[in-house]
């Protein structure tokens, strides 16, 4: 039919002629040309009045659809030609404005991480002293002053005060803590600590643990277990863990913690000493001398448990040498941004 | 603890070193298979090309090749041929107990080296002949030898049982399920009649002592099964009793020790205390002066063993000995211990006794010592001794109920019975209790819930059901100081800081005279770390110059630490944050970037007290100049009488000894020291947006250049001008433009009123400020 032979025609050369378009002025007359109050399309819609009956709905429509075909192209194009951006050429791919920002240390970014699993799970922070004195260090956790679990720290003592030393590890913090709250409680206590360690790839004289805490009524080494593998599981994706009889003074029963090797899957290699897996941190009851020392009267149950920072960051990380905690270079330390 | 696989064999079963470790893991022992050191060097693979027997002796003049050439030597084994590849110690080689090769004549003939045998390289027992390669190795190869298997098990201070191959025997047997196959140790009747030896035990720290005096003792080297094992356990051999001693101690737990009894002049073994003064030289031939206390074994009155840590040099036994009195008693773990710490000693026999022996192996281990010097080095059995009694052990109520809480699983009456049968004899077991007394060696059992370990050591951590203890107290996550200093650290981060971490120990030599009251390390690691750092200066410069000196010349760290302050007798440690900044402010690119200076640290500073809790007091601060150690311009700001925040410009000298290169600077390096602890609690109010627009004045004054902006800033809020609510300095200007001696501020001022204001009223408000000001300062207003 001829009225719709010409709406095709119309068509196929109004997106011939924008493809050549170059200005505005060009965008302009196309305008006028086709759906300008003389255009082409406008032409068109003022016959449908004319047009057989049986027709004249379809044909409007397929006008009026045109049309507007016709003016979201040329609204497009338009974008091209809006005034100011002609005005001024720029390389867009120069670099912005250099504005850098600095990072956490990644002993820091791992200790927050792990502070907010165990948030996470009801437990609250709590810090310590590094100064500590020999009672709450040693003796409170059940470490005598002549038994050879002291050889298990070595530890620095300062001149000019009798017994009072930087503290070897963050238990103490448990003594404290008990001293001054009764049960329920849940605690964990991250911080530095110190020992006379010769310093190699996995040794360093300062060092960071996170200490971990819950005391109720009846608070079983099942509860141990089931916190534990969570954190673990938390931090490391779906890894094995597996827990072992050990000992610590202030524990009774203690247990150390294993995860599967993350470089190996548990197969063996030399990253885990062909083990396949990897000691991540001491746990067990609390000694109830610890109780004792800490001033509670009434029974109590809980578990205790601590892990080095560094080990779980290097872990973490892939990493193979704990010196590069402490040398602080900056090449190194702005990965973990 | 070092446990050879062989040795093990003769009480339990095992397959090898790696089943060893399994079955030790289980039990909650640390294991790693080692393999004893080569104790030989210099032999290599090497064959036999001739061998001729000379005339008239046992010996074969060979010509041996070693790949590189060709030695003549003299062989007098009888099984040495031609064609034959063999370990060939060249001129030079090292063999097992010092043994040097070295060109020399065996009957008038020269020999280039030695075809060894395995005994000769301490690698088996095959002394008939010498040692035959079964496989063709390339000459000149270096022989290793794998030696016997060997399991290092790391032994926790509570388990001094396992300080011996019976000990880790028992835990084997127990958890590998393998049958135990204790020492036959048979009583040995006195031959003699009564020696006239006497021992007396005086001292609190020795409650059982043994002895038996030998006589007519023949002092030997011992016997090859025992050099092997006293090798294995990386000693050297000495003679057949002293070796007899050491085995008997690695073997069953018990330190024995054998005195020359022709050089206890008295007679008589006394046990007492040392008096503070005394003196003994011991086996290791040092002197060491004793303190009140200590417990010693003395001949008479004169000293002759450190009791339960080492024996004297002058009454060891030697060559020309031949009455030997042997000792084995039982110490209080304690005072040994004290005694080896007090002086630094830490002997085989010290590690045991500290740890607890096991009192009943005292006079079996006695015994078997007499039975093997009297196989080894004969001798007629004079004299037992015996003075004191075995420590008893008390028994162990273990309540069902109890282990159940504790462990969070409830294991059946018979179970937990026979789970802790491997502790201690179970008495009793009757309604929800188990009475147990733990074996004579267990020195680590003494209340139930040294039983509930053993139960679940024994029944296995895997059977523990994971849980999850339901709260009962309502967490406050993290602490508000706590807060306030993380958001502190973030807010040095988003303005560009790394943050570092560094040691706490510095060397007291970086101090210089700066800190005369430092708190120092007794023992510390090294002298570089002798001291606990009363400022974080000398990290944060050794961090800069760690990175400077690497090219990297925009520095921007910070540090959240410690400093230690002895406080006239008084230590203290004050938490703060610290940081050091060099370089340009932005990052190197085309775009136009500041260095570093002062007042990009303040505004760092200030930027991070703005984010709230702290809120914005430090603007209310007031400043001084200081002297601070290593900077020169330092300030100081203080607010409400407390240290704020210091900052300052290292100083050249200080550059110089923290050997940071000037050259590569590219601005100074400024240092800030933050004591955010200080900061005041600010109880900050909110409210809605401002309904009312702001009204803008600009006011130019030419001021005296001795005016400070904070005198000024101060000035213009007391003036009385009303509805004031910001003023912000925005030019400050000296030059040819304005008089010598004065200089041009100007302020935007801000003025909000419950209505908008009205143009007269503000400037009113312009008036009263000017004319603070002039009086305050002779301000005039700056004319175009």
């Amino acid at each position: 039919m001829h009225i719709d032979a010409e709406i095709s025609r119309i068509r196929k050369n109004f997106f011939e002629t924008i493809k050549d378009i170059k200005t505005a002025e060009q965008l302009t007359n196309v305008r006028v040309v086709y759906i300008g109050r003389k255009g082409k399309v406008s032409r068109l819609l003022r016959e449908v009045h004319g047009l057989p009956a049986d027709i004249k709905p379809r044909v409007g429509k397929e006008l009026n659809l045109l049309k507007n075909e016709i003016e979201k192209n040329i609204m497009d194009i338009s974008l091209r030609f809006t005034p100011g951006a002609k005005e001024e050429a720029i390389d867009e791919t120069l670099p912005g404005r250099p504005f850098s920002v600095g990072g956490r240390h990644p002993l820091s970014i791992i200790r927050n991480k792990i502070v907010e699993i165990f948030f996470s799970m009801g437990f609250s922070l709590v810090e310590g002293p590094l100064m500590e004195d020999d009672w709450h260090n040693f003796t409170a956790l059940n470490v005598p002053e002549f038994h050879p679990s002291r050889d298990m720290h070595d530890t620095l003592y300062l001149e000019g005060k009798d017994n009072i030393l930087l503290r070897t590890h963050t238990s103490p913090v448990q003594v404290r803590v008990m001293k001054h709250n009764k049960p329920p409680l849940a605690v964990i206590v991250p911080g530095k600590c110190f020992r006379n360690d010769a310093i190699d790839a996995s040794h360093f004289p300062v060092f960071h643990q996170v200490e971990g805490l819950w005391v109720d009524k009846d608070i079983s080494l099942a509860d141990l277990k089931g916190v534990l593998s969570a954190f673990v599981h938390r931090l490391f994706g779906n890894v094995k863990v597996r827990f072992r009889p050990s000992y610590f003074p202030f524990t009774e029963p203690s247990v150390e913690l294993d995860m599967g090797c993350p470089v190996c899957g548990g197969s063996g290699c030399s990253t885990c000493g062909h083990g396949g897996f990897m000691e991540i941190m001491g746990a067990g009851m609390v000694h109830p001398e610890v109780f004792r020392n800490s001033g509670y009267e009434e029974k109590y149950q809980g578990f205790a448990f601590g892990m080095g920072i560094e080990r779980i960051a290097m872990i973490y990380y892939g990493l193979a040498d704990i010196r590069d905690f402490y040398n602080n270079d900056l090449r190194f330390l702005e990965q973990f941004k | 603890m070092l446990i050879p696989v062989k040795w093990l064999r003769d009480f339990v079963d095992v397959s090898g070193a790696s089943e060893v470790k399994d079955i030790l893991l289980k039990a909650g022992f640390e294991a790693e298979l080692v393999f004893s050191k080569e104790k030989f060097n210099g032999v290599v693979a090497a064959q036999v090309l001739k061998a001729a027997p000379i005339p008239g002796t046992h010996l074969k003049s060979c010509l041996v090749s070693d790949g590189k050439e060709l030695c003549s030597v003299i062989c007098g084994a009888p099984n040495v041929d031609k064609g034959q590849f063999v370990a060939f110690a060249r001129v030079g080689a090292e063999l097992p107990g010092g043994i040097k090769i070295s060109k020399r004549k065996i009957q008038g003939n020269v020999s280039c080296g030695m075809i060894v045998s395995e005994k000769e390289l301490g690698v088996g027992d095959g002394a008939s002949g010498i040692m035959v390669l079964k496989e063709e190795l390339p000459l000149g190869t270096p022989l290793t030898f794998q030696k016997d298997e060997m399991v290092e098990v790391e032994i926790t201070p509570d388990r001094g049982d396992c300080l011996s191959i019976l000990g880790i025997a028992r835990e084997i047997s127990f958890f590998g399920g393998k049958e135990l196959k204790n020492p036959i140790i048979e009583n040995i009747a006195e031959e003699g009649a009564h020696s006239g030896f006497r021992v007396e035990r005086v001292s609190g720290s020795c409650p059982f002592y043994t002895g038996c005096l030998i006589e007519g003792v023949k002092i030997a080297p011992s016997p090859d099964w025992i050099k092997n094992r006293i090798l294995s356990m990386g000693l050297n051999p000495q003679n057949n009793v002293v070796d007899i001693t050491n085995m008997i101690l690695f073997e069953l737990g018990q330190p024995l020790h054998a005195f020359d009894a022709d050089k206890i002049k008295s007679g008589i073994i006394r046990i007492s205390d040392a008096v503070d003064g005394e003196k003994i030289t011991l086996l290791d031939a040092k002197e060491r002066a004793l303190k009140e206390g200590l417990c010693l074994i003395r001949d008479g009155d004169r000293p002759i063993a450190l009791g339960g840590v080492m024996g004297g040099a002058e009454t060891g036994v030697s060559n020309t000995t031949s009455r030997v009195f042997l000792e084995s008693a039982y110490f209080e773990p304690g005072a040994i211990y004290r005694s080896a710490r007090y002086l630094g000693i830490n002997s085989p026999s010290s590690m045991r006794f500290s740890r607890g022996v096991d009192p009943l192996m005292v006079k079996k281990a006695l015994m078997r010592a007499v039975t093997l010097i009297k196989e080894t080095a004969s001798g007629l059995v004079k004299e037992f001794f015996h003075e004191g009694r075995v420590p008893g052990k008390q028994p162990i109520t273990v309540r069902r109920e109890y282990v159940r809480s504790l462990l969070g699983v409830d294991i059946p009456s018979d179970a937990l019975a026979n789970a802790l049968a491997f502790a201690g004899d179970v008495q009793s077991t009757d309604g929800g209790t188990i009475k147990i007394l733990p074996y004579s060696w267990r020195n680590d059992l003494s209340i139930e819930e040294d039983m509930v370990e053993e139960a679940v050591r024994s029944i296995g951590y895997d059977s523990i059901p994971p849980k999850y203890p339901a709260l009962r107290r309502m967490p406050y996550g993290l602490p508000d100081p706590v807060r306030d200093r993380e958001k502190l650290m973030s807010a040095f981060v988003a303005s560009g800081f790394s943050e570092v971490i560094t040691p706490d120990m510095i060397s007291e030599s970086r101090l210089f005279q700066n800190f005369p009251e430092v708190i120092k390390i007794k023992n510390p690691v090294s002298a570089d770390m002798g001291v606990a750092r009363p400022t974080l200066f000398v990290n944060l410069a050794d961090v800069a110059r760690h990175n400077i000196s690497r090219g990297i010349t925009d520095v921007r760290i910070f540090e959240g630490g410690s400093v230690f302050k002895n406080d006239s007798g008084k230590y203290t440690e004050e938490e703060m944050i610290a940081g050091m900044a060099t370089g340009l402010v932005a990052p190197l690119s085309h775009y136009k970037s500041e260095p570093v200076d002062f007042f990009y640290v303040k505004g760092v500073i200030e930027g991070a007290a703005e984010s709230p809790p702290v809120g914005a007091a430090m603007r209310m601060s007031v400043s001084e100049r200081i002297n601070a150690p290593f900077l020169e311009n330092a300030v100081l700001f203080k607010e409400g009488g407390k240290q704020l925040f210091m900052i300052g410009e290292v100083t050249d000298k200080a550059l110089n000894s923290f050997d940071i290169k000037k050259d590569f600077l590219t601005s100074p390096i400024i240092y800030f020291e933050f004591y955010f602890k200080n900061l005041p609690a600010v109880a900050k109010k909110y409210s809605a947006p401002p309904m009312v627009p702001a009204s803008m004045r600009d006011l130019s004054i030419l001021i005296k250049e001795d005016a400070s902006f904070a005198d000024v800033e101060k000035k213009i809020f007391e003036s009385g001008a009303l509805n004031l609510e910001k003023a912000v300095l925005i030019d400050l200007y000296r030059g040819a433009q304005v008089e010598e001696g004065k200089k041009s501020m100007s302020f935007r001022l801000f003025f909000r009123g419950k209505e908008t204001l009205i143009h007269s009223d503000i400037d009113a408000q312009l008036a009263r400020i000017l004319k603070a000001l002039a009086d305050a300062f002779g301000a005039e207003l700056r004319k175009k």
